[in-house]
């Protein structure tokens, strides 16, 4: 080859390249093109799968009706790409009653308000059927459903639609929940991909739909249940009150009965008559007070208000003590009273006071049921991983078809029974919800009436054996002493109550035990003889007119020191309950005493307070 | 390590040469040839303990670049002349009509070679600007460059995809004509217009897709020739990185000044991308020995981050299918240089 052809051929493949460029730098311009519509394509794709993903999201997180239509709503509007949207929905009322409802996307609700319902046309009868979803390019020319000018299907004065799509929203039950539709005035809008995307919100919507009125009928079902729950705790506080009040209602004038009974009783001449009348007067007080109690007692059981001193506790005392108790009147009926403690029995964990209110039940309930000259054992028994009580009396006994009624509470054998042994009914119900607090059991055996009545109290013996048992830290050890002779000479006790018997029954105990007394009738009388005379003791009553006994003791704790703002206080009180307590210590009281009082408990409780010791007292 | 990939070519053994000359190309009788010799091909490319094979395109006819329109029916054979330094001439096709479509896709080679091969086959195929000079200069009427262009695209696209879709190693496209498109246009305007063909092509494919896709330059390799070893290298290799793909193979090892080279390419080379250095030269008669080769990686390695670096060879050893100036024993004796040379430079620069 010469070097001017090999020259030629070179520039001429050069040309040929260069013209290339040309054809390079179009298909550059078209690839920059198709990049850009595929971005723009992909920019749109991803919109929709974003809202897809929003409309999901929002469909699968909420609950309310409203806010899931109209968003199903807004959400196919978007999709298909419509002018406008709608969304019919049936609802139904609370008499089962059908109505329909619409949200709109894209028009005004006016656009719609007047043509109601849409008809039974052919365009609109199969989605409000669930047949299926319905697409026309335009539906003006669509031989289905346009044939009918001048409206081609559409209600007149709709607003103007060429493209038209709809689709039913069908529960998971299968029942048609509504229909959503889309419009658009321009012909052939909604291609099959945008009919397979709003099947698809369809879809969500009906499980959107779904649960939203589960929700809601959950929600129904709950706030009734609420208000029956609110009800029910509104009655049970409704007779805690009543209990409460008529707890107080009835210590009140049982107090001054009894106080003035035992000071009259100290007084009386022995044997003479008036000494029996009094301690008549004075068993049957205690005995109604012992019933107002058990009322009390059961209302706290049953409302969990109770609360157990749990500790260490030696049921040989617990039951020696209740037995001390019965005794005087196991003796008056000639009734045998044999104890046989078991020394090995070992200790359980529990609440002495509470466990000797169980013994002492059982046994008065025995006292109660055995005929004069009668017996009564009780025996304590280890068995086994257990601590058994057992009372046995040759009492009445118990018919077969009552046993499993014993531990009822208000339940009594028969009515004869009712009028021939006096009480509640609540003594065994209490027994088996003590017990039962302590993790224990009790039963009751009987051969049958005239047979005599066997209780067995199973309480599970403590784990641990403690070297040295703790006693009751409400024990006293003054109150165990009951024999030594109480005196509060030298001490000033200021008495604050509304009620003059009440009033003149403690001034008369205190007087007795040597103290000086000043009395109040009222709060402020009582916070006036404080500042004046800084008494050493304030022993004031709770519920009184004006300004009560919590309102008193905050005030006076506001005072200051050299004005008596730390002078001991005692509530002395019908309000019996332990919130009761509780709000009385929690308002200045050292110390919250129920009514009626003994007389002795009161003395000692003062002295306490004041800081007076078993052997000073002894002086 | 230090990974390694052979170029391509192979000379073909000499019985295929005389059988394809006395029965002719694409006839049934000579397919037995063409079976012979990739097998042998393939197990002499393993036995080199080369990573990556070829088939040494045995296959081809009747050379690298004009393999997908051999025997189309609107070519003709009085296409561009490609003059070699050593006087002779090699001549390409010239389109006739349109529409233009290859006549073969290179993924028919691909799917023999995996079936004799154990490790993994590359496939080289035929960059869209070195096709894009078979339209001729007049024009053709009826089908306008722009039509070709797109058309050549596609074509391209497909052939590319079939590969990677058979599981090829790597795809390399052989752009040898970029270093001659300086030497016919100096401005480098010509060049600009490949690179942008080629980057048009490569755009068609993902950035994962791209990971699996080289560009091969080298100033031809024929008859123990070069067509544009004369062009400087700076002219080339800026434009060269500026194609949107991973792999770049580089002629280096024939080249008079490597380090101005090597230079050049720290220069440009981008994150990302990897330049297979070439090691041994084709044209070059005597077989390097593993340590000339391990020298010349470790030149290399001064100038561009192990982790982009790899070997090649500079050139397939047979571009064209009757090229017998180079034996097959020699061709796998320098590819068994490049192998173990390219393990020994790993050892040497601790990344064995």
């Amino acid at each position: 080859m010469l070097m001017d052809e090999a020259d030629d051929e070179e520039e001429l493949m050069r040309t040929v390249a260069l013209q290339n460029a040309h054809a390079i730098l179009v298909a550059r311009q078209r690839a920059d093109e198709e990049l850009r519509s595929t971005k723009a394509a992909l920019e749109e794709e991803t919109r929709l799968l974003e809202l897809l993903n929003r409309t999901g999201s929002l469909l699968a997180s909420n609950l309310n009706l409203e806010v899931v239509v109209q968003s199903v709503t807004d959400a196919g509007k978007e999709l298909s790409g419509a002018e406008f949207g709608a969304f019919f929905y049936t609802m139904t009322d609370d008499t089962g009653g059908v109505f329909t409802l619409f949200t709109l996307s894209g028009a005004p609700r006016e656009a719609f308000e007047h043509f109601g319902h849409p008809r039974s046309t052919p365009l609109f009868a199969p989605t409000f059927a669930g047949d299926g979803v319905i697409r026309s390019g335009n539906v003006k020319e669509d031989p289905r459903y346009g044939q009918w000018a001048p409206h081609h299907g559409m209600p007149a004065g709709h607003l103007p639609v060429c493209s038209y799509l709809a689709a039913p929203v069908i529960s998971r039950s299968g029942a048609t929940l509504g229909g959503l539709f889309f419009g658009h005035s321009t012909p052939n809008v909604f291609s099959e991909r945008t009919e397979r995307m709003i099947v698809g919100l369809a879809a969500q919507a009906a499980v959107a739909i779904d649960n939203a009125r589960l929700f809601d009928a959950a929600r129904r079902a709950a706030a009734s249940e609420r208000a029956a729950r609110a009800e029910a705790e509104r009655v049970g506080l409704m007779k805690d009150e009543f209990l409460a009040t008529l707890s107080h209602e009835l210590r009140t004038p049982l107090n001054a009965v009894l106080g003035w009974a035992e000071i009259l009783l100290a007084r009386a001449t022995a044997g003479s008559e008036g000494q029996r009348g009094l301690e008549t007067i004075v068993r049957n007080a205690r005995a109604q007070a012992q019933m107002i109690e058990d009322l009390l007692d059961m209302n706290r059981i049953v409302s969990g208000k109770i609360r157990l001193d749990v500790q260490p506790a030696d049921l040989a005392a617990v039951i020696t003590s209740a037995v001390d108790a019965v005794r005087p009147s196991a003796d008056a009926k000639s009734i045998r009273l044999r104890t046989v403690l078991d020394p090995f029995a070992g200790p359980v964990s529990g609440d002495p006071q509470r466990l000797q209110q169980v013994v002492w039940n059982l046994l008065s309930n025995a006292v109660k049921f055995t005929p004069k000259g009668g017996k009564i054992d009780i025996l304590l028994a280890r068995v086994n991983s257990h601590t058994e009580i057992t009372v046995i009396d040759s009492g009445i006994g118990i018919a077969p078809e009552f046993l499993p009624h014993l531990f009822e509470r208000f339940r009594q054998a028969d009515s004869t029974t009712t009028r021939s042994y006096k009480g509640l009914g609540l003594g065994l119900s209490i027994v088996k919800q003590l017990v039962e607090l302590h993790g224990g059991t009790v039963r009751a055996e009987s051969h049958g009436q005239g047979h005599g009545t066997t209780f067995v109290v199973n309480l599970p013996l403590r784990v641990v054996r403690e070297k040295t048992d703790r006693t009751h830290p409400t024990a006293s050890p003054i109150a165990l002493r009951p024999d030594i002779p109480l005196s509060l000479s030298g001490i000033t006790v200021l008495v604050i109550d509304d009620e003059i018997d009440a009033r003149e029954m403690v001034r008369c105990v205190l007087l007795g035990a040597d103290a000086s007394v000043l009395t109040a009738a009222s709060a402020d009388e009582g916070l006036n003889l404080v500042r004046a005379h800084h008494p050493d003791v304030v022993v004031s009553d709770i519920g009184m007119p004006d300004k009560d006994g919590y309102q008193m003791i905050r005030e006076l704790r506001a005072l200051p020191a050299t004005e008596g703002g730390r002078t001991p206080a005692i509530a002395l009180t019908a309000f019996a309950r332990s919130e009761d307590r509780t709000r009385s210590l929690l308002a200045g009281y050292q110390v919250h005493v129920a009514k009626p009082i003994e007389p002795q408990e009161l003395v000692v409780t003062i002295g306490s307070v004041t800081g007076r010791t078993a052997v000073s007292f002894g002086g | 390590m230090i990974p390694t990939e052979p170029i391509g070519s192979i000379p073909r053994p000499l019985e295929l040469i005389e059988a394809v000359a006395r029965i002719g190309h694409g006839t049934p009788e000579v397919e037995r040839f063409y079976d012979e010799a990739v097998r042998d091909t393939i197990a002499r490319f393993e036995a080199t303990g080369s990573p990556v094979v070829t088939d040494g395109e045995q296959r081809k006819y009747h050379n690298f670049w004009t393999y997908c329109v051999h025997g189309l029916p609107n070519t003709d054979p009085e296409g561009f002349k490609i003059p070699f330094a050593s006087g002779h001439i090699r001549r390409m096709p010239r389109l006739t009509a349109g529409p233009f479509r290859y006549a073969s896709y290179a993924d028919r080679y691909l799917v023999v070679a995996q079936r004799y091969a154990r490790v993994p086959v590359k496939q080289a195929v035929i960059s869209p600007s070195a096709l894009s000079l078979l339209y001729p200069a007049h024009g053709l009427p009826g089908y306008s460059r722009e039509q070709f262009i797109d058309d050549l695209l596609g074509e391209h696209e497909i052939e590319v995809r079939r590969c990677l879709e058979l599981g090829a190693h790597v795809v390399q496209i052989d752009f040898t004509e970029g270093r001659f498109a300086v030497k016919l246009d100096p401005s480098g305007e010509l060049l600009t217009t490949l690179i942008e063909l080629n980057n048009l092509a490569l755009a068609r494919f993902t950035s994962e897709e791209r990971k699996l896709l080289g560009v091969h330059t080298c100033p031809g390799g024929d008859r123990g020739s070069t067509h544009s070893a004369d062009v400087d290298y700076a002219e080339l290799l800026p434009s060269l990185l500026r194609l949107d793909v991973t792999n770049f193979y580089v002629a280096l090892a024939g080249e008079p000044d490597r380090r101005r080279v090597l230079k050049i390419l720290r220069q440009y080379l981008k994150p990302g991308q990897r330049i297979f250095v070439g090691v041994v030269s084709p044209i070059d008669p005597r077989v390097e020995t593993p340590e000339e080769v391990r020298d010349r990686i470790i030149e290399a390695a001064d100038y561009i981050p192990l982790d982009q670096l790899g070997t090649t060879d500079d050139c397939g050893f047979a571009p064209f299918s009757d090229d017998t100036s180079t034996t097959r024993d020699t061709a796998f004796a320098k590819i068994r240089a490049r192998i173990e040379g390219t393990a020994l430079a790993a050892r040497a620069l601790g990344v064995a």
